[in-house]
């Protein structure tokens, strides 16, 4: 997961961990990067993508 | 009451666990998550993941300069003057009362864990009606 995280663009990485481990509302998280609510919201649901498919990737190179 | 298709229900879903979904529609994404099976094991995946995602995340040492760029975007937030200093110290006081009176009445547990268990609570449930022990 970790590994799958640092490989993120920074600007997904960021917007996520304020999300997740913050726990920083859209809105917060919106202030603090200067970005629109949509553009938090956007980033957020590509970084999810992103990184699931980060996940898949990194385990079927471990099944392989 | 809003109703949406089931991929508009999947596709609000991340937004409905952060808690983002405005007040009136939370009512309705929870009695659809609770009847739809498809979503309420949808959510518990994303839930597993955003446990992960925290966990990770609280392990996580940024680079320098990510770490750099972060600090300069909070350091460049335009901060409030304080020349109204009694009105944010009475709102500041208003706030730990509300709160501490919610905590109280709410008890320990935040309201989006209590969503995450309620939604795996509801999937056990519905894992179990659907493959009956003999």
């Amino acid at each position: 997961m970790q590994q799958a995280l640092e490989q993120l663009p920074v600007a997904y990485r960021e917007v996520l961990l304020l999300c997740e481990v913050e726990e920083m509302s859209y809105q917060e998280i919106s202030a603090t990067l200067a970005i629109p609510m949509g553009t938090v919201m956007s980033r957020l649901s590509r970084a999810r993508k992103a990184l699931r498919g980060g996940l898949q990737e990194q385990f079927a190179e471990r099944v392989n | 009451m809003v109703t949406y298709g089931l991929w508009s229900w999947k596709a609000k879903l991340d937004t409905y666990l952060d808690g983002e979904v405005p007040e009136g529609e939370m009512r309705t994404f929870d009695a659809h998550v609770r009847s739809c099976p498809s979503c309420s094991g949808d959510a518990l995946t994303r839930v597993q993941m955003k446990r992960s995602i925290q966990a990770a995340g609280r392990r996580y040492t940024p680079s320098a300069e990510f770490r750099k760029r972060m600090q300069q975007k909070i350091a460049s937030r335009p901060r409030r003057s304080f020349g109204l200093g009694w009105t944010f110290a009475a709102a500041a006081a208003a706030i730990i009362v509300v709160g501490t009176l919610t905590s109280v009445y709410l008890g320990p547990r935040s309201g989006k864990d209590q969503v995450f268990s309620e939604i795996a609570d509801l999937h056990v449930a519905t894992l179990a009606s659907s493959s009956p022990v003999d």
